[in-house]
C-alpha cells in the first residue's frame, strides 16, 4: 500500500493548509489571504471560545456501556481488543493498523485514542457516552493529527505523497491545538455577513467523523480511570430514544429483548456513573443546549 | 458475463454493546499483505437499539473503531472473514451477540445487580423446592414448529404446550422458588437486598404468577402462601422479611403501591436470582438468562423442550410489562396465556451463514464460563 508512487499532486492540496510552516504561520497566512469585513471579528470570537480554561477546548473520549462500566468498577480504562470477542483471531495484526502506528509514530498499546472538542457529545459512532477528560493527570502534551488517522490509508492521501502529509499534518496539544483548530474552523465560516456563534464553532470542530485525533500516552502501562473524567456527556438523541421505548412500555407494548437489553444496560450505568461520582449531562452542540443540563 | 455483486463483511464490532461496522467489499486474505480498503464500495454502521444502517462513507472510520474497543472483523477459527449474503443477516447476528452478551457472570446484570452478594455455588433453597416439584415435570412436553407463511429469511416459530395446566404450576411454583433463592442475599443484612426482595415479592403479587394467588394478593397471602416450604427448605430469613413487610405495609396500600416504588427499575429484574433447577444449565444464575439464551440461542430447543425449562421465560414474560389493574379486570385469559403469547412474537430467528452460528453458539458458552472478553483481566492481557 505505502509502497505505491504518489497519484496525487502535491499541488492539489490546499495551501496554507497543507504547508511545512508552522500550524500558526499557517494561520497567519490564511488571515492575509481571507480579508472580509468580519473576519477579524469571527477571529476573535473563535479564539475567545477555545481559549477559556474553564469551558475551552477539551480531549472527549466516547465510551460504551461494556468498557465504561469495566472503567467505573475496575477504576482502570483499556480500549484494545487485539482478541475478538466472537469468532476466531486473525492471523496477523491488521495490516491498516501497523500502517497507521508506523506512520504516527504509535505505540500501539500505549496509545489511547481521544478527539479535540468544543462542548457536544464527541464522535458518537464509537460510544454513546462522551468523557472529558483532565488531561492534567493523563498526558499534558498529547499529539495531534488534524483528521482520523486511518484517513491515511484512503484516497487521495493514500495516493499521495503520504509520509509528507501526516507530517505536516501533524502537531502537538501544548503548541498547535489553537491554531489547528482555527485552521479547522475559519475557513467553513462565511466572513461578510455577521459574527459566528460558539454552536457553529464547536460544531466545526467535531462533527460525525470529523475531528482532531488526539493520541494520549499516559505512560508504560497506564491509563485513565473516573478521577481523570470531568463529566461524561451524553446526547439527547439517545435519551429521547430511551424515552420514547418506556413510553411505549408504560402504553402496553411489548418491548423487543434489545429494547429491554438496551435500557436496562442505560439504567445500569447511569447507577454507576453516580455511585463513581462523575459528573454527567446531556448536551447538544449549538448555543445555550451546550449547557443543557 | 454476470457480474457477482460483492458481499457483506464485519469491518469493526463492539460486540458487548450491539454496534457493527460493516462494508461491501472483498475479504482478507489471511496470508496476504494486500489491504481490500479500495475494494470496499458501502460502509454502514448499525446499533442497537434500532440496528438500522446508517451509510458512513468511508471505511476509515470504521477501521479506527478498532482504537475504541470494537474487535477487528468477524472470522472463523480459521482466520478467514465471514461473508455475509445481506445485511440483514448481519443484524441478526449483532442483535443474538448482543443479547447473548447480557448473560453470565461478568454480564451487565449482574455486575448491576442491585445487593452486591453474588450467588452461592451451592444449590439453595429455591433450586431444592424446584427439585421436588418438577420431578415429574419433564413428561410434559412442548412443541416447537416453524410457522408456515413466515418470511423467506427469517424462520418464525409457534411453542406448543402439551399441558398448559403443567405449565401455570411450574411457572407458579418457579415464582415462589425465586423468592426462597433470596436467602443468601437477605442473610448479609444489606438494605439494598432487603429493598430488592421486596420488590420482587411486590411484582410477582401484583403479576398473578405465584402459584395459587390471583393477581394484587397480599403480602400476608404469599407469606401463608410460602411458609411450609420456606421452614423446610431452610429460609427462614425469608419468611422473616415478608413478615416485616407485610407488618409493615400501611393500610391501605397495595402490592401495586409497592411495585411502583422508583425501587424496582429494570436492572432490579435483570439481577433476580435463578433456582438451580436439574432442567436447565446450572451455569445460568438469574431468571433474565434463562429468558435471553432461549431467544438468542437457536441451539437452546434441541434439547430443552419441556415444561420446566420453559417456566423461567414464561415467568419473566409474565412479570416484565408494568402491571395494570385495568387490563388484567378485562383481560380474557391468564397471565400465563398471555405471556405465551408475547413470547411466541419474539421467537423469529433470521437465517445467518452457519460459521456465523458456530460462534455465537461458542459465544454463549464463553459469556456463561465468565469468559466474554469484557472482564479487565481478559482486556489487559489482550491489551499487552
Amino acid at each position: 500500500m505505502s509502497n505505491q508512487p504518489p497519484r496525487v499532486s502535491r499541488r492539489s492540496f490546499d495551501p496554507p493548509y497543507f504547508d511545512d510552516a508552522p500550524w500558526s504561520e499557517r494561520v497567519q497566512a490564511w488571515i492575509a489571504l481571507v480579508k472580509a469585513t468580519f473576519s477579524d471579528g469571527n477571529l476573535r470570537v473563535v479564539t475567545a471560545a477555545i481559549g477559556d480554561h474553564d469551558s475551552g477546548l477539551r480531549a472527549v473520549v466516547n465510551i460504551g456501556v461494556t468498557a465504561l462500566l469495566s472503567m467505573v468498577t475496575n477504576g482502570r480504562y483499556l480500549n484494545l481488543y487485539e482478541r475478538p470477542v466472537i469468532g476466531g483471531q486473525p492471523r496477523k495484526p491488521s495490516l491498516e493498523r501497523r500502517e497507521v502506528d508506523r506512520a504516527m509514530g504509535i505505540q500501539g498499546g500505549n496509545t489511547y485514542f481521544a478527539a479535540v472538542a468544543l462542548g457536544g457529545a464527541g464522535v458518537r459512532y464509537y460510544g454513546e457516552y462522551c468523557m472529558v477528560l483532565d488531561l492534567s493527570g493523563i498526558d499534558t502534551d498529547p499529539s495531534l493529527f488534524d483528521r482520523d488517522s486511518y484517513d491515511i490509508l484512503v484516497s487521495p492521501i493514500a495516493e499521495a505523497d503520504r509520509d509528507n502529509l501526516v507530517r505536516q499534518l501533524k502537531g502537538s496539544w501544548a503548541n498547535d491545538v489553537r491554531d489547528m483548530v482555527l485552521m479547522k474552523v475559519l475557513p467553513e465560516v462565511i466572513h461578510d455577513r455577521q459574527l459566528v456563534t460558539t454552536g457553529t464553532v464547536s460544531d466545526l470542530i467535531l462533527k460525525d467523523q470529523e475531528f482532531i485525533e488526539v493520541h494520549l500516552r499516559p505512560g508504560q502501562d497506564r491509563s485513565f480511570g473516573a478521577s481523570e473524567v470531568e463529566e461524561l456527556r451524553e446526547s439527547p438523541d439517545e435519551v429521547a430514544v430511551a424515552t420514547r421505548l418506556a413510553e411505549r412500555e408504560a402504553a402496553g407494548e411489548r418491548l423487543s429483548e434489545v429494547d429491554y437489553r438496551w435500557l436496562t444496560d442505560r439504567e445500569i450505568v447511569a447507577r454507576a456513573v453516580r455511585q463513581a461520582g462523575i459528573r454527567s449531562r446531556v448536551v447538544t452542540q449549538h448555543g445555550r443546549g451546550y449547557q443543557w443540563k | 458475463m454476470e457480474v457477482r455483486a460483492l458481499d457483506w463483511y464485519v469491518d469493526a464490532w463492539a460486540v458487548h454493546d450491539g454496534k457493527v461496522f460493516a462494508s461491501r467489499r472483498e475479504p482478507h486474505d489471511p496470508y496476504s499483505e494486500r489491504s481490500t480498503i479500495e475494494s470496499a464500495d458501502t460502509t454502514v454502521f448499525m446499533a442497537v437499539p434500532d440496528l438500522q444502517a446508517v451509510p458512513v462513507g468511508r471505511i476509515s472510520t470504521a477501521l479506527r473503531a478498532t482504537r475504541s474497543g470494537f474487535q477487528d472483523g468477524f472470522r472463523t477459527s480459521d482466520g478467514d472473514e465471514i461473508p455475509f449474503t445481506s445485511l440483514a443477516q448481519i443484524r441478526e447476528v449483532v442483535r443474538r451477540a448482543f443479547l447473548i452478551a447480557a448473560i453470565g457472570p461478568d454480564g451487565p446484570g449482574a455486575i448491576g445487580a442491585p445487593a452486591p452478594a453474588q450467588p452461592p455455588d451451592l444449590d439453595g433453597a429455591g433450586g431444592r423446592l424446584l427439585d421436588e416439584m418438577f420431578r415429574d415435570g419433564s413428561r410434559f412436553a412442548v412443541g416447537l414448529d416453524e410457522v408456515e407463511g413466515a418470511s423467506r429469511n427469517a424462520k418464525a416459530f409457534h411453542l406448543t404446550v402439551e399441558n398448559p395446566d403443567a405449565l401455570r404450576a411450574a411457572v407458579g411454583y418457579l415464582a415462589l422458588a425465586t423468592l426462597l433463592e433470596f436467602e443468601p442475599y437477605l442473610q448479609r443484612d444489606d438494605s439494598r437486598a432487603h429493598s430488592w426482595f421486596i420488590g420482587w415479592a411486590a411484582v410477582l403479587l401484583a403479576s398473578g404468577a405465584v402459584e395459587g394467588l390471583h393477581p394484587g394478593a397480599s403480602f400476608g397471602q404469599l407469606l401463608e402462601r410460602l411458609n411450609d416450604r420456606a421452614s423446610r427448605f431452610g429460609a427462614s430469613t425469608v419468611l422473616d422479611a415478608l413478615h416485616r413487610v407485610s407488618r409493615a405495609t400501611p393500610e391501605g396500600w397495595s402490592v401495586y403501591d409497592v411495585r411502583s416504588d422508583a425501587l424496582w427499575t429494570r436492572a432490579s429484574l435483570a439481577a433476580v436470582p435463578l433456582p438451580r433447577g436439574a432442567f436447565w444449565d446450572r451455569r445460568l444464575r438469574r431468571l433474565s438468562e434463562m429468558h435471553i439464551l432461549p431467544l438468542a440461542d437457536r441451539t437452546f430447543w434441541d434439547q430443552q423442550r419441556c415444561v420446566p425449562s420453559l417456566a423461567p421465560m414464561v415467568l419473566y414474560e409474565v412479570v416484565r410489562p408494568p402491571p395494570s389493574v385495568v387490563a388484567e379486570m378485562t383481560a380474557s385469559s391468564t397471565p400465563v396465556e398471555r405471556a405465551l403469547d408475547r413470547l411466541q412474537s419474539a421467537l423469529v430467528f433470521a437465517e445467518v451463514p452457519e460459521e456465523a452460528e458456530a460462534a455465537l453458539k461458542v459465544f454463549a458458552d464463553a459469556c456463561l464460563n465468565g469468559e466474554s472478553g469484557r472482564s479487565a483481566r481478559a482486556r489487559e492481557v489482550a491489551h499487552a
